[in-house]
């Protein structure tokens, strides 16, 4: 029957690419989002963008590559990239940034997909799709644009490597293996996520965790690992010699040490750097100098760049050695007042989770104080503008799109439901267990942040989608584990003589309607 | 792996996003005096001041316009990126077409044509309907040929009796977006006409012709009628747009030789005379060397207006009746120089991305146009003026005129020499959308070398659909030939 036929095709080709309308509705409404703030909000700029932006301007007009120290190349990498492809345009930087953001919901769906179910990757998505602090985080010229896709795509990676077939997991003991290319590929691409902010080096511990919980063996385990760990350290291991040979020292983490330094005099006062009525922290102490200066500076209430390029300057040091005297400022400070520290880590990481409103109000003339400060050499200096009159008159529209959610209007609920649903994932087990991955990954990179950084507000926006799952699971799961309790007390129960067809149907399972509903939450 | 396991569409879309891209942010949004006229009424709409486009404007583009302000902001770069993305629905559009008239490696070729097509590129970046035109056309293109490819046996009946909705609904569809076309320029509303003899020459049995047409017809109604329906109130015409009066004048005194109006005998004969027609001819005997010389008739129609106290509808009535009747006097010419223009613009000529560049940079618009319009001409900026040699490398990188001599020839082989059964005469069509508007843009208001441009996708598939039939009818070797046999093929039509 033609007709019918060609009517049950219609109705039949949703159901058959179930995922492909997933992703596509969930690109169109986050590329939707962004629409409203990439033509409409000038660039937003940090302290840290020109340290970025400068190397790359400076490899594309034929200057050379020198990210310095203290960065690392992924990120000036792919602004000389959009500046070669797209024209010596700053909005050009941003508006890829927005695409590889829509990328991101697409891909918290399919980690959704492969580890709870479509719906909780739907739901999860378009949190993803629609966060406004993801929003203004990709309209700066800073690493998030990069980093929050790149993260994305490595953990995807990483669940797909060791993600079991349906087959293997209907059979008793570990047969079959993880799948060692796509473990090369997601070390790869961790090695790349560090490369692109050195936070992310912890999470080579991800690896070994993510073959455990897929119910690998130990030998997998270990093989998996190093098949991973391989893939990192191809791509960590040269940009470390090459940090060798240029600055003597082989470290990828230059920025640790004037983090620390903002993590322990900046954002937490309660350390002492200098106390002439103390011995071990007065005139007499190593590095007193040094001290003083941290001590006066954090009276005067400077940030942690402002303080290491006080220190630079006064003491005449070159970028490796102010590395290494902020670590070790920061350590001493640290190692004298250990319970302190540790006290303050935990509430600056309470701090992150909850994630902070980000008001666009102060990202909007954040470009334009670059302008009035004259930071940005005369090289690249036409690059910057003021906002024009027509983005003034457009910015309660931009405040709009920005307002209709941010992670901060749920806390504390938000990341309490996730802790609920990664607890949840791991007693459900199955694909559900290795969302722990990104729950994992988001409790590193926060503990790493609060650790050596303190409560930077945009070091929430890369665990967004990932908390996104997790609390968005919790319900999902908790209505799994319901249902099943109940199927499985159902079942234990003797069974009455039917009366009827009907009444033995009704009694001994669950209705349509939630046995439907329960189909489509799984 | 053959050519149709490729994920061929994709690969095209990312290259012609790959050469927008390349652009969007290099080169500025170019400009033309006629530009206003679509920005004003979109920028009324959007702050609350009514929506009244002059009344030889299309309302589509206008709209669209105004639709991207509020989606995107109020950035004119926003609505040259918003063209390049209907300029990938054209590539997209182009390569469907050119797929269900000669098969997959027609379609690739030409895709990559008009993803890389010099002139699309530059209007694309134009504050003028040819964007949003060239994509209402193609899109139309390939519904219509859809709706008439569905053909097999019993288009609106299933075996059972029972009716098939999607036959309809193609036609439908079909004539939606023939409607868009005409929104967006008038004289696409030529091509219903076209439709309907195709679908009279190519549905068999006259009575489910009949029903085909009259679901096109009530795609044209429904998105056509309630501007049809505001013109007649407004206007007293139910056309969509009163602007046929100065295309006429252009194509009489603008575009036509000198000596084409017989100005001594206009003179001799409505000097003497007082009433509204006489002063309108004697009003154009007076402005015909500035008309000449300018790049519209806008001078002219603007004196008409203000000097005869007459509306623009009515404006536009006397200079048409002025037109009609130089022609008239003068048929045979008129028809050797509408046949010349015609040939000009099937030839066509190169549009250079560096006068186009110059206008933007050189003119002052905010002194032209009004005030309110300022702030959203920014000047082009240092970065642009930096990057000007590679975005006009990019945006000339591919004139399909260069190749006309070649192109022309492929066009009119893969229209009239296909001869595959399935295709028939439908690959007939978009040459009758080259034909059709290029003739009437030629006979109604001259050679401008814009016009041509959204015809390029049509013009595209056929000349696409040529090197199909070439290769259909060499020899080659049998390797070489079965994998080409797979890619040039039509697709088979649905089975019933």
């Amino acid at each position: 029957m033609r007709s019918s036929g060609m009517s049950a095709g219609v109705v039949m080709w949703p159901r058959q690419h179930a995922d492909l309308l997933g992703i596509g509705f969930l690109t169109l409404l986050a590329l939707g989002m962004r629409a409203q703030i990439v033509f409409r909000a000038p660039v937003f700029m940090a302290p840290d963008s020109l340290g970025y932006f400068l190397p790359a301007y400076d490899l594309v007009t034929g200057q050379g590559f020198d990210v310095g120290f203290r960065r690392t190349p992924v990120y000036p990498l792919f602004i000389a990239a959009c500046l070669k492809l797209f024209g010596e345009d700053l909005s050009a930087i941003v508006a890829t940034q927005h695409l590889l953001g829509a990328a991101t919901a697409a891909l918290t769906y399919l980690i959704g997909r492969v580890t709870v179910g479509r719906l909780v990757g739907l739901v999860a998505g378009a949190l993803v799709a629609l966060d406004g602090a993801l929003l203004v985080g990709e309209h700066y010229l800073m690493t998030e644009g990069v980093f929050i896709p790149l993260l994305a795509l490595t953990l995807l990676t990483l669940i797909l490597a060791v993600s079991r077939s349906r087959a293997e997991q209907g059979t008793a003991g570990n047969t079959g293996r993880p799948r060692a290319s796509l473990l090369v590929g997601a070390g790869l691409l961790m090695g790349l996520t560090a490369l692109c902010r050195p936070v992310a080096q912890p999470l080579i511990v991800l690896a070994p965790l993510a073959l455990l919980l897929g119910g690998w063996g130990w030998r997998s385990t270990i093989v998996g690992s190093v098949a991973f760990g391989a893939g990192f350290v191809a791509l960590l291991a040269p940009w470390a010699v090459y940090n060798a040979a240029s600055h003597g020292d082989a470290s990828t983490t230059g920025v640790i040490g004037q983090a620390m330094l903002a993590r322990t005099a900046y954002y937490d006062r309660g350390f002492v750097f200098y106390d002439e009525r103390q011995p071990e922290r007065g005139q007499d102490a190593p590095r007193a100098a040094a001290r003083r200066i941290v001590e006066n500076a954090k009276r005067d209430r400077l940030q942690g760049g402002a303080i290491a390029r006080r220190l630079q300057s006064e003491l005449d040091l070159s970028d490796p050695e102010l590395a290494r005297l902020n670590r070790e400022l920061a350590l001493d400070v640290i190692l004298r007042q250990p319970a302190y520290y540790l006290q303050g880590t935990a509430a600056m990481t309470w701090q992150l989770f909850q994630a902070e409103y980000d008001r666009v109000g102060y990202d909007w003339k954040t470009q334009g104080r670059r302008v009035s400060r004259d930071e940005w050499p005369d090289r690249a200096a036409h690059l910057l503008a003021n906002p024009t009159d027509a983005q003034n008159e457009e910015r309660g529209r931009v405040e709009a799109a920005t307002n209709i959610w941010q992670p901060a209007f749920w806390a504390p609920w938000l990341p309490l439901a996730s802790f609920l649903g990664l607890t949840l994932a791991f007693v459900v087990g199955g694909p559900a267990r290795l969302l722990l991955l990104p729950g994992l990954a988001t409790f590193i990179l926060l503990l790493t942040s609060a650790a050596i950084n303190g409560p930077l507000p945009r070091d929430h926006y890369p665990t967004d989608p990932y908390m996104a799952l997790a609390a968005v699971s919790a319900v999902v799961l908790a209505y799994r584990l319901i249902a099943r309790r109940r199927q499985a007390a159902s079942e234990t129960q003797p069974r009455a003589a039917p009366e009827s067809a009907d009444a033995a149907t009704s009694g001994s399972q669950p209705s349509s309607a939630t046995s439907h509903l329960g189909q489509s939450l799984g | 792996m053959r050519l149709r396991t490729i994920p061929v569409l994709p690969a095209l879309l990312a290259f012609a996003s790959l050469a927008r891209l390349a652009v969007a942010f290099r080169a500025p949004t170019f400009l033309e005096g006629d530009s206003q006229s679509y920005l004003l009424p979109a920028w009324d709409l959007l702050n609350g001041n009514g929506f009244n486009p002059e009344i030889r404007r299309a309302p589509l583009y206008p709209l669209f316009i105004s639709g991207v302000f509020g989606w995107l902001g109020q950035d004119l770069d926003a609505v040259s990126f918003a063209q390049h993305l209907l300029g990938l629905a054209t590539v997209a559009a182009t390569y469907l077409a050119a797929r269900r008239l000669f098969g997959t490696l027609a379609a690739v070729l030409a895709g990559l044509a008009v993803a890389i097509s010099g002139p699309l590129l530059i209007y694309e970046r134009y504050l003028m309907s040819e964007a949003v035109f060239t994509c209402a056309l193609s899109v139309s293109l390939l519904s219509l040929l859809y709706a008439l490819c569905r053909r097999e046996g019993d288009r609106f009946r299933a075996e059972d009796g029972s009716r098939s909705w999607l036959g309809a609904a193609a036609f439908a569809l079909a004539g939606a977006t023939l409607a868009l076309a005409a929104l967006t320029r008038p004289i696409a509303q030529a091509l219903v006409a076209l439709a309907l003899a195709a679908i009279l020459l190519h549905v068999p049995r006259w009575r489910r012709a009949l029903s085909s047409a009259a679901f096109l017809l009530l795609g044209v109604a429904v998105v056509m009628g309630p501007w049809s329906l505001r013109m007649l109130s407004e206007h007293g015409d139910p056309s969509t747009s009163g602007g046929l009066g100065r295309s006429l004048i252009a194509r009489s005194v603008k575009y036509a030789p000198e000596d084409f109006v017989d100005w001594k005998w206009l003179s001799e004969t409505y000097d003497d005379r007082d009433d509204v027609e006489a002063r309108a001819r004697m009003l154009l005997y007076s402005k015909r060397r500035t008309i000449r010389s300018s790049r519209s008739v806008r001078g002219y129609q603007d004196a008409v207006i203000q000097e005869l106290r007459v509306s623009p509808a009515q404006a536009d009535q006397l200079m048409r009746s002025a037109a009609l009747e130089a022609i008239g006097r003068k048929p045979l010419e008129y028809l050797r120089d509408s046949i010349v223009f015609s040939g000009q613009l099937l030839i066509g000529s190169e549009i250079s991305p560096r006068s186009e560049w110059k206008q933007r940079q050189d003119k002052s618009w905010e002194e032209q146009w009004p005030d309110q319009l300022d702030p959203l001409v920014e000047p082009v900026s240092f970065a642009q003026q930096h990057d000007r040699p590679i975005a006009e490398t990019i945006l000339g990188m591919f004139q399909p005129t260069t190749f006309s001599f070649v192109l022309l020839p492929l066009a009119t082989l893969g229209a009239f020499l296909v001869g595959t059964p399935s295709v028939g005469r439908l690959a007939l069509l978009p040459m009758g959308y080259v034909l059709l508007l290029i003739g009437l843009s030629a006979f109604l208001d001259g050679p401008a070398i814009r016009y041509r441009v959204p015809l390029e996708p049509a013009l595209a598939v056929l000349a696409a659909g040529g090197v199909a039939a070439i290769l259909r009818r060499l020899r080659l070797p049998k390797g070489v030939g079965r994998h080409l046999a797979s890619t040039v093929e039509p697709l088979p039509r649905r089975a019933s």
